[in-house]
């Protein structure tokens, strides 16, 4: 199309003309730069000559009166040589009248001036020499003059001819002035000439053209019928066929043209709103890309060309996308390349791009054509379902080790029963200082070791029953440093220093002291056996609130929600944890210790098991040969502690009131029978509970009943506990089972059997969550668990 | 019978003029003309130019008719440049052989001495080859073609002093016509503001020469003019050549005109002046001079001097002079010449009562590019003298 007038500048005639203008006007300043001085010297040269010429004539005149004298011999006759010099003056001073603008004097003896073309002349002359002179400067009536002199010695006269120095420099100005104007015009004269040629010529026939082309884009297909032979003339009978020819295929151009403007849309649909990113590639630089790209990218469509491709890759993929993508020479034989890569956007943020780039040739150079996906949130989702599916692993992986662990535990709970049980009974009975007491202690200590380790185990599978209630960590910490596995491991390792440094007002946290206690107990053996060489580790407790900016500097391998926290840390000053195993710390069974109580494999995994239970969060800081730090954090809250419970005697768990036992373990019914019915309780025991059902149908109600989980072959304590109710609703009830945390424990706590105690059970827990339940006004309590 | 008789009258009338024309034409007695010309001596070059001259005249004037009728026949015999010779000789061609006029030898010694014979014989003497100051009333009927030797370097000491040069050194032989040149341009010198620095003569012969060189090159002068005759002028040239010295002008008496001198002297010869009574250039606008000067290239073979064409102008008056008096009567036609005003070849003649020449002036001519070119005087100047 062509729309609207030219730009001066760009028009073809100023184009053509302006260098014309400048050669001209070049040629013009040079040809006055090399005229003006010979012009000058030809004016100047011609004046002198005039001058000369006006002198020489002078003397001719004066030759010539010699002559005469000499020919008639009369030069010494004093009346004709007088009538001579009055010819000769008078002739002289005549020349004036010949030659424009120069004057004549002549001075005889040097000083006296006989004749002069300018009547009173006041010149006073200098000595002048004999013979001829050159162009030489004076005086003469108050005005400068140049002048020439030649010698008549007969006379011994000087004949001067002079001219003003204005009218000697007058014709060179002139002659100046002339020479700028002839130039002037001549270029004046050659730059109109070429404007109305150029203009006649070709820049009519040119806009005569443009309008018929004009007419062209407008749909007019007028011939324009130059009749001219030159290549003006050709190029109009070339455009008129053209316009033939378009008129003859007008049809089929505008089908042609509807064709292409139909492939140009679908070209621009395609591309242009396009999901994927389509872009060309070439020299290291986009040359195409379309609205997805420009969208994805943050830039604009400008910022983006002028940008590097690499600078629009993250720094560490570079290299790929420099090898892979912008390094194909053509040499290669490359069908296509496809490759995952991070990008930048404008924003400063990190994405996903999916590319695959085919080579192919753009105007005669090699392009990448890019098609690309922005991948991030499938790479999220990626490393998201990596992750869940190696959680998944885990908790499978967990879930077998639990089953496995569930099944051993409960068998060696009930096996432990009597182990743990019995010595309870045994030691009452046998008087402080019986030797026998020596023999029954060891056995209760491996028996309560034992169920320690089952319990570990249990925990480690997170099967351990959880009793959320309030706590706060300095009384659990205060509590461990006054407990004798404290001092016992204070024994084991005397060169460790223990230092304490717990904040005074700390926020309490809902938890379980049991496992929070393993925990501090866990960690604080670890950190002196990692210490042999000694040192100091200390236990600290600090609040903090964690906000987005700090959660994000933690170290705790996932996001921590902002709020506030109860932060426990145990720094040791040891050995350190070599990096390659700080990853592996967590795992069950992974131990760098001896194996024995302190070397199961289980204290770091039942930290971890007991820190995810509290949704808490670990951090460690480990640097070999300085040290570990480990900070637990666990989520505050700002309730206080219920009062503090009083410590109780056997003698306050006695009652009176009637009990069925559910269980399927012999020895658990009989150990549970001696306890209760040794403080003073009606026991009544069943080994399954379609037997407990059938006693409640028989019998009636009871005080409580203590039910066990897991009963093989028959129906489970859930189960019995359902019918019980169904029989009797709101009978009390316990359970006493292996372990804790299952889904059929929590709904029978939920169907109101609140207490669970974990076997094997002792007395004093026995006794207290028997004498706790019958205590409890209905609904007053939630349920608790407790553990032997 | 009739025609028979007016034919046989015609052929008597046609026999009896080739009769009477025949017997005229054998009985014509020459008018015999005589003269020296010095075929030897130090007057021999120019004299024999003067002879070139008188003979193409000869010639001239036998190839029109002659002269009153008559066929004219020159008498030249050898003087050898001896003035008593000459003396004998012209006593002898008037007295023995009876010539009927005499033209003057070359030189002006022996113009003299044949002015003494032919005033003592009551013959005009027409003098074509002296320039000394011979015309003081001694001699009757003897008049010069010439213009005075003291006239010979004016115009060279007004081109001299009008471009500023000061001084003129002045050496000439010691001999009338020398001499003569010498005081006139001394005395022009003076008259145009010159200063002469040397004066000097030397007798004939080149013995002195040498030292009057070495004279001038001492005093150094902006002009050295020597008045000499050819062989001495030659001698000077070498001289000067030799010493590697010479002044700025130098003007050089009869040898600088002869065509040959430029052959002769070589690059030395550049830029010299003389002084000449005339030129045989075209551009000179005397009447019949463009026809002498190609009659006498055909007739000798080589251009003409002064020498030549004054000798031949001295004959076209002499000629002219016989036309008018119809006569050969010696009085009649020395009156003739002596109230003539009229143009030769060679240009004015006109003398005084004295016979001396007061027409005729002498030009300088200067060798530039191996060519003689006339610089003085203006009206005939044929280039710009260079200094």
């Amino acid at each position: 199309m062509f729309q609207g007038r030219l730009a001066a500048r760009n028009r073809v005639v100023l184009s053509m003309i302006l260098p014309i203008l400048l050669v001209g006007l070049t040629i013009t300043v040079v040809s006055v730069y090399f005229w003006t001085k010979p012009v000058i010297s030809f004016i100047e040269k011609h004046t002198e000559t005039e001058l000369e010429l006006a002198s020489d004539m002078g003397i001719q005149k004066c030759e010539e009166r010699l002559d005469d004298l000499l020919s008639l011999r009369l030069e010494n006759d004093h009346e004709m040589v007088e009538s001579a010099r009055t010819a000769a003056i008078q002739q002289v001073l005549r020349i004036q009248g010949k030659l424009d603008n120069i004057h004549l004097i002549i001075v005889e003896d040097n000083n006296t001036i006989v004749g002069s073309s300018v009547p009173e002349v006041k010149w006073e002359p200098s000595h002048l020499a004999r013979g001829k002179s050159s162009i030489i400067r004076d005086v003469i009536d108050g005005s400068p003059v140049r002048m020439h002199y030649r010698y008549f010695p007969f006379w011994n006269w000087h004949i001067i001819s002079y001219i003003h120095e204005d009218n000697y420099t007058g014709p060179i100005d002139l002659a100046k002035r002339m020479v700028y104007l002839v130039c002037l015009s001549v270029l004046l004269l050659v730059t109109a000439t070429v404007f109305l040629l150029f203009e006649d010529l070709v820049n009519k026939p040119l806009k005569r053209i443009i309008h018929a082309a004009e007419g062209i884009a407008q749909g007019r297909y007028n011939k324009l019928k130059l009749q001219r032979q030159d290549e003006i003339g050709q190029v109009a009978q070339a455009f008129d066929t053209m316009v033939q020819s378009l008129e003859e295929d007008k049809d089929w151009i505008q089908a042609i043209m509807s064709k292409l403007k139909e492939s140009e849309e679908r070209y621009r649909l395609l591309t242009e709103n396009s999901l994927a990113n389509i872009m060309m590639i070439q020299d290291g630089r986009f040359i195409y890309a379309n609205r997805a790209t420009i969208a994805v990218s943050g830039y604009s469509a400008d910022e983006l060309y002028r940008m590097e491709v690499l600078e629009f890759v993250h720094p560490d993929d570079r290299e790929l996308v420099r090898e892979r993508i912008l390094g194909w020479t053509g040499d290669e034989d490359l069908v296509a390349v496809h490759h995952e890569f991070r990008y930048l956007t404008k924003q400063g943020e990190t994405r996903w791009l999916e590319m695959m780039a085919v080579p192919s040739l753009y105007k005669g150079k090699t392009v990448m054509l890019g098609h690309a996906m922005d991948i991030t949130d499938r790479v999220i989702a990626r490393a998201e379902q990596a992750e869940l599916e190696k959680k998944l692993q885990q908790a499978q992986k967990m879930e077998a080790i639990g089953a496995v662990v569930g099944a051993v535990a409960h068998d060696l709970n009930n096996i432990l029963a009597g182990v743990v049980g019995y010595p309870d009974l045994l030691l009452l009975q046998i008087p402080e200082g019986n030797p026998l007491r020596k023999y029954i202690l060891p056995i209760q200590e491996s028996g309560q070791r034992a169920a320690a380790i089952v319990q570990d185990l249990l925990t480690m599978v997170r099967k351990g029953v959880v009793v959320k209630e309030l706590l706060n960590l300095n009384s659990i910490i205060d509590g461990y440093l006054r407990s004798p596995e404290f001092e016992k491991m204070k024994k084991l390792h005397p060169s460790v220093a223990i230092e304490a440094n717990l904040q005074a007002d700390l926020f309490n946290i809902c938890g379980s002291l049991i496992h929070l206690r393993k925990t501090i107990a866990n960690l604080v053996l670890n950190a002196a056996e990692a210490s042999p060489e000694g040192g100091v580790t200390r236990i600290e407790t600090l609040n903090r609130y964690i906000d987005t900016a700090t959660a994000a500097s933690l170290e705790v391998g996932v996001s921590i929600p902002e709020g506030e926290y109860t932060v426990l840390c145990i720094s040791d000053q040891g050995v350190g944890i070599p990096k390659e195993d700080l990853a592996r710390i967590f795992e069950p069974f992974y131990t760098k210790k001896v194996m024995g109580r302190s070397g199961t494999g289980l204290g770091m995994p039942v930290v971890l098991s007991t820190v995810q239970d509290h949704a808490g969060y670990i951090s460690i800081h480990s640097v070999e040969g300085q040290g570990t730090r480990f900070e637990l954090y666990f989520p505050a809250t700002r309730e206080n502690l219920p009062e503090q419970q009083t410590d109780s005697s056997l003698e306050t768990y006695r009652g009176s009131e009637t009990l069925l036992i559910v269980d399927d373990v012999k020895e658990q019914r009989e150990v549970a029978r001696e306890m209760l019915g040794g403080l003073g309780y009606k026991v009544n025991l069943v080994p399954s509970g379609e037997e407990a059902v059938e006693f409640f149908k028989k019998n009636g109600p009871v005080d409580l009943l203590i039910l066990d989980m897991i009963m093989d072959p028959g129906i489970d304590g859930l189960e019995t506990y359902r019918r019980i109710i169904a029989l009797r609703p709101g009978q009390k009830a316990i359970i006493a089972s292996g372990y804790s945390e299952t889904e059929r424990v929590r709904e029978t706590q939920r169907l109101g059997a609140h207490t669970c105690i974990v076997k094997p059970f002792t007395l004093d827990k026995l006794a207290s969550a028997v004498r706790k339940e019958l205590d409890r006004q209905a609904g007053r309590s939630a349920g608790t668990v407790s553990k032997a | 019978m009739f025609c028979s008789h007016y034919a046989n009258l015609f052929m008597m009338c046609f026999y009896l003029i080739l009769l009477v024309t025949g017997v005229f034409a054998e009985q014509a007695v020459p008018i015999r003309i005589g003269a020296t010309v010095s075929l030897e001596g130090k007057y021999a070059e120019p004299s024999r130019m003067l002879q070139d001259g008188f003979r193409l005249w000869e010639k001239h004037v036998n190839e029109t008719g002659g002269l009153l009728g008559r066929p004219v026949e020159l008498i030249l015999h050898d003087d050898k440049g001896s003035e008593e010779l000459v003396r004998s000789l012209y006593e002898q061609m008037i007295t023995e052989e009876k010539v009927d006029l005499v033209l003057a030898p070359y030189g002006s010694p022996l113009t003299k001495a044949a002015a003494e014979v032919t005033t003592r014989n009551g013959y005009f003497l027409l003098a074509c080859g002296a320039s000394a100051n011979l015309w003081n009333g001694r001699f009757k009927n003897f008049y010069g073609m010439w213009a005075p030797g003291s006239r010979y370097f004016i115009g060279l000491l007004d081109i001299i002093a009008s471009n500023g040069l000061n001084s003129v050194a002045i050496v000439y032989e010691n001999s009338p016509f020398c001499a003569d040149l010498a005081n006139g341009t001394h005395g022009w010198a003076r008259r145009f503001g010159l200063e002469v620095a040397l004066f000097r003569s030397y007798e004939s012969g080149k013995r002195e020469l040498p030292r009057l060189l070495d004279e001038v090159q001492r005093v150094n002068p902006d002009c050295l003019i020597l008045a000499s005759y050819p062989e001495d002028s030659y001698f000077t040239v070498e001289l000067m050549k030799d010493h590697k010295y010479r002044p700025r002008v130098v003007g050089l008496t009869i040898a600088s005109t002869y065509p040959d001198f430029y052959l002769n002297s070589g690059s030395m010869a550049e830029g010299i002046f003389g002084s000449s009574q005339w030129e045989p250039d075209e551009r000179i606008p005397f009447p019949g001079s463009q026809r002498f000067v190609s009659d006498f290239f055909q007739f000798t073979g080589k251009p003409p001097t002064y020498h030549s064409g004054s000798a031949y102008a001295g004959c076209q008056i002499i000629e002219k002079a016989i036309r008018h008096c119809q006569s050969l009567d010696q009085n009649k036609i020395a009156d003739f010449i002596g109230s003539l005003d009229t143009a030769t070849v060679v240009g004015r003649f006109k003398v005084d009562h004295d016979g001396s020449q007061t027409g005729h002036n002498p030009v300088i001519i200067q060798w530039q590019n191996g060519k003689k070119e006339i610089v003085f005087p203006l009206s005939m100047q044929t280039a710009q003298p260079r200094l």
